[in-house]
């Protein structure tokens, strides 16, 4: 029987979404049977922890960190977590706390690493990992090896989190020493009034199969409404509707938002291009066959215009 | 002294490929190599903080790969690196695992003993996102992850991280550190054709695990067991019903996935 | 002759990639090169073969010859259209036959005869028409009325011509009924035909011309060719004068179904002049703009329909087949930009499509009676003189030399790309600015000239694709800087500034008052690229240029509400328009915007508050326009000072072994982006002549004695 710690993903005092997708890869890991702890390292631990509540986790361990949660805290306390539960694999929500910590806990740990993971097979003689290289045009699979620990880190949207169960009463740890060579200086919020597209984390993007000018307007104000940028494939700039900044695809902008909602755009390979980071693909066309469907994760067969028309309606417009 | 910038010749694939013939890897003829984007970032930070006066010391570049990551390499002597050494031997993996790079980049960085050791925050290859800081957890020395912005004084080193959705980090460490940089932290320049020219003669040191003292095999690497072209993903999941009616399904679906 | 089909495609260009049988014959696939003037017509067989031969090895089906004049009563010159009078004509076609034939391709000729707008100013030949009125489209012409033996004869000559052009290999004979010009469409519409008759009256009678004229080629050519019209569908004339889809075009398409392979359908403009409406310039017309039209025609027939309207991407082809509005796509533009276009369909090569961008410059030079060019396709007319393949690159004897081109406008951008291509070591192309493209940066954003941002598209993603190039932006080279950067090789490409201080080819002078560092004086580059506030109130836009930069700011700012008056020496508003067919649609533009359009005047002084000028032919008659804001287009003054800084310094050029100095483009002298790219790109081909600033000659095809 094995055992796994999900390090949780938490920023401000609250839960984020990778903590339920990386105990969904750590049950992977640890087997039907194993046993499964989630590791809270944040300023006030407690609070997380009574939030935690995910099926199947057996153990809450925290560890009070300072305000701003240091990799040098998170490792420290994942150490001795991992040496504590005997884990064979701690998991983290892939970004940029996880790549601070994950690499360093392997070391620590002379631990196996595997990052940025999108699906887990369990597999006879060990589960087999699999990630992406060459920015997805392959996918690899790899084993891990018998005897130490891994480390893995595991890309957000790849694994359901666990239903809902009580959690079990949080096990406080003692907290790291403090590491003198960190300091943390303190957050900065993001600004405001980014036009720049290639940082935008919803783009509502509108094609040729917007018709007029006019409906511009539409698809503009769905972008206000949800608060996105606009964004545009090639015939709109062509026609100086919108500028080229805003421009997807080859010849424009390689884009990476969470969410891609495109409107009359027939999905050609020049467009396709710059979306292939995007997170999920809304695609709206009045063309059941157009290939954008084919890459989209949802899809609508439907007039742009009307439906643009819906969505500023529904966010009381 | 040095500064230490550890990079990778990147392979970047043809939009029409194939796999090789033992299922790890895409095959060769349809690669190529280049410097990898976010190490050029960290180049430039380096020679930003020669030109700004804040670091007097050699700029010195180091990856791990055989001889075709040379080009990538005579890339940063030309942006203005002082000299490179890089490390291969045969019996090294072609797709190096996280580990083994930065064992492999962290003896050579111990030779040195640097100031400073930057890295780009991940390759756009592997993309494991882990090499610098593997690296410093081998070097035992503190590191920051992400990085976009930075100031450099001979005791502390100031930086700023960025976290997800535009968030950001400042954080102090001390120095001797290691960081990753992020895209977007600078411009990196573009050498000029006699910078390039100039590289040609800079030195560029081979060296191999053996004489590092090395040995690959004894670290846990994951194991590569196969390379395939990923099934097309399932087809879109269709919204149906009235205008209005999808109007209120994507709505869900996006206020959904922004706050994931 | 070779009608071998073509192994589809896979994927979803597959179905443009199917074989298509016209009568007699089979076309390969479904891509049709139209007929088009290339300047070279009869007399120049092997410029004619060659620019012909490229389209077919790079994948048409058919390709067709331009109009070509039947008899010596339609002779067009100094225009240039191919000529089919005698055996000899006919014989010096037949090389283009040959050579279009050797690359699997079929070839059609187009009979022409252009009735009252033949002006047969080399055969002296007074006008044969269908009823005595003169050419709305040449001044002061007119012709004779023809008899009905006379029109039989016509016929006749229709036949002869014919017979000749299959005698020499032709495989479709076309029949021009377009653009005004073919006089089977002028028999067609009340608005030539006032005729009472048999030709003349109720439709039938005037439908019977052509009726005829079928019935006596299908007779003489049996079924040894395809037989296809090239037909006007609309016309745009008022009421029942002209050509209506729904009406005239459908009944008489019912009426010659039978004796027809194949219908070439076409949408086009009231006069001659008005051919614009078919050719359509990217400023009024979106791709597929035809479609509409001709899908009202379509269904009354039979027979395949090729239909044209500046089609470069596939999937608007794809579309178009699909819903049945056409069986073949029909291109002259596309194939010029790019007479491979159809073989990167099939092998899915779709982002190095050299798109057109339909600035109709190749039509300028039909316009002006000169051989083809094209903005996008610097090749395009150099096939046979100079030996130019566009896809095809020869490498470099000086490859192992470092290139520095300064400047990534047309011509920087086209020069480079030649040069990487040609396996140069490196290719190091600077510019000032963050983005490739030079002036188009900006120009693009004019209202209408959005698609000329493919001029810039197409280089950058092959650029891109290049190892040995490299685009460094961001970067103001001085001379000094030159010197020190390393290339042996230096092409100077930075182009040109619009002059500030109204510097212009009417005054050979400045303009009293003008200085464009007054808040009340402006020029292009200040309104569209530095931001500079124009100041409240009306706008006066002074044009001394005559093409589009005065003609497209006087649109945006009127489109943005400003009281705009458009003052410019020359006899009309923007007369290079009409070389390029934009002139007609921009006038009726800037005049339905409000614009007040004051042709024939010059500005003598520009104060604040005020405008002063006078009629170019008469300078006692002031005119005082109170405006709060001039703006100058007035010339373009070559940024030349680099270039002359360099060439003055032939010391520090050989210490810093630089051996090699040239300047391209609008640095050289401001013209078209059309002559920019073609000289960047003739350098290129040419970097390791003996001297490569002067180019290399070219055989010229002309008799001698
Ligand atoms: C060299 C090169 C570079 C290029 N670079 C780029 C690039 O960077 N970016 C880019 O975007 N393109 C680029 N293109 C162009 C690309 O090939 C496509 O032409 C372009 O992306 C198509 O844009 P679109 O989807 O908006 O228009 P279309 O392909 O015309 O699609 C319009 C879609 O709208 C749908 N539609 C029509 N009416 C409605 C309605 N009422 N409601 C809903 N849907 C409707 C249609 O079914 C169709 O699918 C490039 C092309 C080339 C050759
Ligand atoms: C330079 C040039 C010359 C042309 N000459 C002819 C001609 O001789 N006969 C004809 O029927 N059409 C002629 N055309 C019209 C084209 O065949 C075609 O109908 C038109 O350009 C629209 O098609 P496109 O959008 O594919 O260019 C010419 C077009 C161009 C660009
Ligand atoms: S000159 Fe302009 S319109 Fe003519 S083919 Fe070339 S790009 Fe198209």
């Amino acid at each position: 029987m094995s055992s796994a710690i999900a390090v949780a993903d938490t920023r401000d005092g609250e839960l984020c979404a990778g903590t339920g997708q990386a105990l969904a890869a750590a049950r992977l890991l640890a087997g039907a049977d194993g046993s499964l702890a989630l590791l809270i390292v944040a300023p006030e631990p407690a609070g997380l922890a009574a939030a935690a509540s995910f099926e199947g986790v057996e153990r809450i361990l925290t560890v009070e960190a300072g305000s701003g949660t240091l990799p040098s805290e998170v490792v420290a306390a994942a150490a001795s977590a991992a040496r504590e539960t005997a884990a064979a694999a701690i998991v983290f929500a892939h970004g940029p706390d996880a790549m601070a910590a994950a690499p360093a806990l392997a070391v620590e740990l002379g631990a196996a690493l595997v990052t940025d993971v999108t699906a887990i097979a369990a597999g006879g003689s060990g589960s087999l990992l699999t990630r992406s290289l060459y920015g997805g045009k392959v996918a690899a699979d790899l084993a891990l090896p018998a005897g130490v620990p891994a480390v893995v880190t595991v890309r957000s949207g790849s694994f359901t989190p666990p239903g809902e169960a009580t959690p079990p009463t949080p096990e406080p740890l003692a907290a790291p020493d403090p590491d003198p060579a960190y300091e943390h200086l303190g957050y900065l919020e993001p600004e405001s009034g980014n036009v720049d597209i290639t940082r935008a984390e919803l783009l509502v993007a509108a094609g040729r199969g917007i018709g007029e000018r006019e409906n511009l307007e539409q698809i503009e104000a769905v972008a206000a409404a949800f608060g996105g940028e606009l964004a545009a494939s090639r015939p709109l700039v062509d026609a100086g509707w919108v500028p080229a900044s805003r421009q997807v695809g080859q010849s424009g902008r390689t884009v990476e938002p969470k969410v891609y909602l495109a409107f009359g755009i027939s999905g050609a390979v020049q467009h396709l291009a710059g979306i292939r980071d995007a997170g999920v693909v809304i695609a709206v066309n009045s063309d059941p066959e157009a290939p954008i469907f084919r890459v989209a994760d949802y899809g609508a067969v439907a007039d742009a215009v009307e439906v643009a028309e819906g969505l500023e309606r529904v966010r009381g417009g | 002294m040095t500064v230490l910038v550890a990079i990778k010749a990147v392979a970047t694939v043809d939009e029409e490929f194939e796999l090789a013939d033992d299922g790890l890897d895409v095959a060769p003829e349809f690669v190529e190599r280049e410097l990898n984007e976010w190490d050029s970032y960290a180049v430039e930070a380096a020679l930003r903080l020669r030109e700004s006066g804040a670091l007097d010391e050699e700029i010195v570049l180091v990856t791990v790969g055989d001889e075709d990551a040379e080009e990538a390499l005579r890339a940063g002597l030309a942006m203005g690196a002082d000299r490179a050494v890089r490390v291969w031997d045969d019996s090294l993996p072609g797709v190096l695992g996280p580990l083994a790079a930065a064992r492999l980049l962290a003896a050579v960085a111990a030779e040195m003993s640097p100031s400073l050791v930057l890295c780009g925050a991940q390759s756009a290859d592997a993309a494991y996102g882990a090499t610098g800081v593997a690296l410093a957890a081998y070097l035992k020395l503190p590191h920051a992850a992400v990085v976009r912005e930075l100031s450099y004084s001979a005791d502390a080193i100031e930086v700023t991280r960025e976290l997800e959705g535009g968030l950001l980090q400042r954080l102090r460490l001390r120095t001797p550190a290691v960081l990753t940089v992020q895209t977007g932290i600078n411009e990196p320049r573009y050498a000029t054709l006699r910078a390039i020219k100039q590289a040609e003669a800079k030195e560029l040191d081979l060296t191999d695990p053996a004489s590092l003292g090395v040995a690959i095999g004894d670290l846990p690497e994951a194991v590569l067991d196969r390379v395939y072209v990923p099934a097309v993903e399932g087809a879109a999941e269709m919204l149906e019903g009235t205008p209005d009616e999808v109007a209120a399904r994507i709505a869900e679906v996006v206020e959904r996935e922004m706050a994931a | 002759m070779m009608t071998r089909g073509e192994a589809p495609a896979d994927g979803p260009y597959a179905v443009l990639f199917e074989p298509v049988e016209v009568g007699p014959v089979t076309l390969r696939n479904r891509f049709y090169a139209t007929p088009q003037c290339s300047g070279f017509g009869a007399d120049r067989p092997h410029a004619q073969a060659y620019h012909r031969a490229m389209k077919a090895a790079g994948g048409f089906a058919v390709v067709h010859t331009e109009w070509c004049a039947i008899h010596p009563e339609a002779d067009e010159w100094p225009a240039v259209t191919g000529r089919l009078w005698d055996e000899d004509d006919a014989r010096n076609l037949g090389l283009m036959v040959e050579m279009v034939h050797a690359e699997g391709a079929l070839a059609g000729v187009q009979l022409g005869f252009n009735g009252a707008h033949s002006e047969n100013l080399e055969t002296r030949r007074p006008a044969r028409g269908i009823t005595q009125v003169p050419s709305n489209t040449f001044h002061f012409h007119s012709c004779y009325e023809m008899t009905e033996a006379e029109i039989v004869e016509l016929q006749g000559f229709y036949v002869e011509a014919a017979l000749r052009a299959r005698e020499v290999g032709f495989d479709v004979i076309n029949v021009c009924a377009n653009e005004n010009a073919g006089i089977p469409l002028q028999f067609l519409m009340r608005a030539y035909n006032r005729r009472d008759d048999r030709y003349g009256g109720p439709f039938e009678n005037r439908a019977r011309f052509l009726l005829e004229l079928l019935e006596r080629l299908r007779g003489a050519l049996g079924d040894s060719c395809a037989l296809t019209v090239r037909l006007a569908v609309e016309t745009h004339h008022d009421g029942d004068l002209g050509m209506r889809p729904e009406h005239e075009a459908r009944r008489v398409i019912e009426m010659a179904d039978d004796l027809v392979d194949l219908w070439d359908l076409e949408v086009t403009g009231r006069s001659m002049a008005e051919w614009g409406e078919s050719a359509g310039p990217s400023r009024f017309h979106r791709e597929g703009y035809q479609l509409a039209a001709v899908e009202k025609a379509r269904s009354a027939t039979a027979k395949p329909v090729v239909n044209v309207g500046r089609f470069v991407h596939p999937e608007a082809m794809v579309d178009a087949v699909r819903r049945g509005v056409i069986d073949l796509v029909g291109m002259a533009r596309p194939g010029i930009a790019d007479p491979f276009l159809p073989t990167k369909i099939r092998e899915n090569r779709v982002d190095e499509i050299r798109e057109c961008i339909g600035c109709n410059i190749c039509i300028s030079r039909y316009e002006q009676k000169a051989t083809i060019v094209c903005t996008q396709n610097a090749t395009i007319g150099e096939e046979y003189r100079r030996g130019w393949n566009p896809e095809r690159f020869e490498p470099a004897a000086d490859a192992d030399r470092d290139v520095l081109v300064i400047g990534a406008g047309p011509a920087g951008m086209e020069c480079a790309l030649v040069l990487a291509r040609r396996g140069m070591r490196r290719v190091h192309l600077v510019d000032r600015e963050r983005e490739l493209g030079g002036h188009l940066r900006w120009v693009t954003q004019l209202p209408g000239l959005g698609e000329w941002a493919r001029v810039v598209d197409y280089r950058k993603i092959a650029l891109a694709k290049l190892r040995n190039a490299t685009f460094v932006p961001g970067t103001e080279l001085s001379a000094a800087d030159v010197l020190e950067y390393g290339a042996e090789l230096v092409v100077v490409a930075n182009g040109s500034s619009w002059a500030r201080d109204g510097l212009n080819g009417f005054d050979h002078a400045p303009i009293r008052g003008a200085d464009a560092s007054l808040p009340h004086v402006l020029v292009p580059e200040q309104v569209m690229v530095e931001g500079k506030p124009v100041p409240d109130g009306p706008v006066l836009v002074y044009d001394c240029e005559g093409y589009y930069m005065a003609a497209s700011l006087a649109e945006r700012l009127a489109r943005e509400g400003r009281e705009v008056t458009f003052v410019t020496p020359f006899a009309e508003v923007a007369p290079y328009m009409d070389y390029t067919l934009e002139a007609i649609g921009m006038n009726r533009l800037l005049r339905g915007l409000g614009v007040a359009l004051v042709p024939q005047h010059r500005v003598a002084e520009v104060a604040a508050g005020a405008v002063r000028g006078h009629h170019v032919h008469d300078e006692a008659a002031d005119v005082e326009w109170p405006v709060a804001a001039t703006v100058l287009c007035t010339q373009r003054v070559s940024d030349a000072h680099l270039f002359r800084t360099l060439e003055a310094d032939p010391e520090g050029l050989e210490q810093a072994g630089i051996e090699g100095l040239y300047r391209i483009g609008d640095c050289f002298v401001p013209r078209i982006a059309a002559e920019s790219v073609f000289e960047g790109h003739r350098l290129g081909r040419e970097i390791d002549s003996p001297d490569p600033s002067e180019p290399l000659g070219f055989p010229r095809e002309r008799l001698l004695v």
